[in-house]
């Protein structure tokens, strides 16, 4: 039984050994990063795109068929509430994927697209990843494929804390300094949760 | 070496468990957050204020942190018309206070957070950067179990690349194929001239 447990933790440490580094980058930045007060969004790079309106359209219409236009990568189309007019009246939503934010514009008037992307750096799109799960809106094959490889690391890392203690106790119960992390570790953590409840 | 990886490996599993454990209950409340009722258990009170506190906002949060005991960050300092509204937030309760400019009473409204829902506030808290000290020695210890979480991985990999029976065998990683990845190797050595290398098979003192 302790060959199987050992096999069942191996082989699900192999398979989400890419998304744990994820998960523990994820948390290096979340460590370091600066306060509210300090962070700078990532600057936008703003291009404009030919695009007439067709007639009879309402704004939610027009709004996907700018999101069709533009093609965005690995973003998923505009829901209806994300649709909106800004102060001076341009119908414009949003799109964010892991690789940041476009802002979209449309100026009817001018028969253009106003499109504002900012794109993050490389720590930020490993913590947006990190947290791309599958109730997230897509119709990307790439994200929906990567939300259920980090649905399965969620389970997987559950699973792979018990198989872990199982192979302990099974094979070094009695060493000493395993047990004093444990005690400091799981204390540590006890304190935080009651006393910070 | 491999005995003091093994060590290793097995020293932070044991010292992260209950957080990752906790990072894994709150990524499923997270994915799948209409199995759970989240909703924390609200209380509306009134507390007195002393007269001299006047416009300043954070002086009435200092009052009500001295004297009834709240505690925690404070937060979203504002004023609304002739009242001033402002956050007091921990990882387990939030205040939400309402104040009127030059009243005598603030209105409190805590949000306590229940079991579960305190392991998605502690999944999401992080940072050196705070006012409120706790919330500091958190973000310190998320940024241990990360590095943790990241030696994990690599002793674990060592871990199974030194194992005999793993390395020499079959390589079986996705289940698609079975590749004799070390033979393949030997029989590759073997074709070239004056080959100086020797694979000899790895035997670790203990199991």
């Amino acid at each position: 039984m302790t060959g199987i447990v050992k096999k069942i933790h191996t082989y699900l440490g192999l398979l989400c050994f890419s998304i744990l580094i994820v998960y523990g980058i994820a948390g290096l930045l979340v460590t370091f990063r600066p306060g509210p007060g300090q962070r700078r969004p990532p600057r936008g790079v703003m291009e404009t795109v030919d695009f007439t309106v067709p007639p009879n359209l309402n704004d939610f219409e027009v709004a996907e068929l700018a999101f069709k236009k533009l093609d965005l990568p690995l973003a998923p189309p505009p829901a209806k509430n994300q649709v909106r007019r800004d102060q001076h009246d341009n119908l414009g939503f949003r799109s964010f994927t892991a690789n940041g934010l476009t802002l979209v514009t449309v100026l009817e008037d001018e028969q253009k697209l106003r499109v504002e992307r900012r794109r993050t750096n490389i720590w930020a799109f490993l913590n947006s990843l990190h947290a791309t799960t599958i109730r997230m809106r897509t119709t990307d094959w790439r994200v929906r494929a990567w939300a259920w490889y980090n649905e399965f690391a969620i389970w997987a890392l559950l699973l792979m804390g018990v198989t872990g203690v199982w192979l302990w106790l099974a094979s070094r119960p009695n060493h000493r300094v395993a047990l004093v992390c444990l005690v400091v570790g799981s204390g540590t953590f006890l304190a935080f949760y009651l006393f910070g409840r | 070496m491999y005995r003091w990886i093994r060590s290793t490996h097995l020293c932070l599993g044991l010292f992260a468990l209950l957080f990752l454990t906790m990072y894994g209950i709150s990524g499923v409340i997270i994915s799948h957050h209409p199995w759970f009722n989240l909703r924390p258990a609200v209380t509306v009170t009134l507390l007195p204020v002393a007269d001299a506190i006047g416009a300043d906002g954070r002086a009435v949060a200092r009052e009500l942190m001295a004297k009834h005991g709240l505690a925690g960050q404070i937060r979203a300092v504002r004023t609304v018309g002739d009242k001033i509204q402002l956050r007091i937030a921990r990882l387990g309760e939030v205040y939400d206070i309402t104040y009127p400019v030059d009243g005598t009473e603030a209105q409190v409204r805590t949000s306590r957070v229940g079991y579960l829902a305190m392991f998605n506030r502690l999944h999401i808290a992080g940072g050196l950067h705070h006012d409120y000290t706790p919330f500091n020695l958190w973000g310190f210890l998320v940024g241990v179990i990360s590095v943790g979480l990241i030696l994990l991985g690599a002793t674990g990999l060592y871990l199974w690349f030194k194992l005999h029976s793993e390395r020499s065998g079959r390589v079986n990683l996705v289940a698609t194929t079975d590749v004799d990845v070390i033979g393949s190797i030997r029989e590759l050595l073997d074709f070239l001239p004056d080959s100086h290398l020797h694979i000899a098979p790895y035997r670790p003192t203990d199991d």
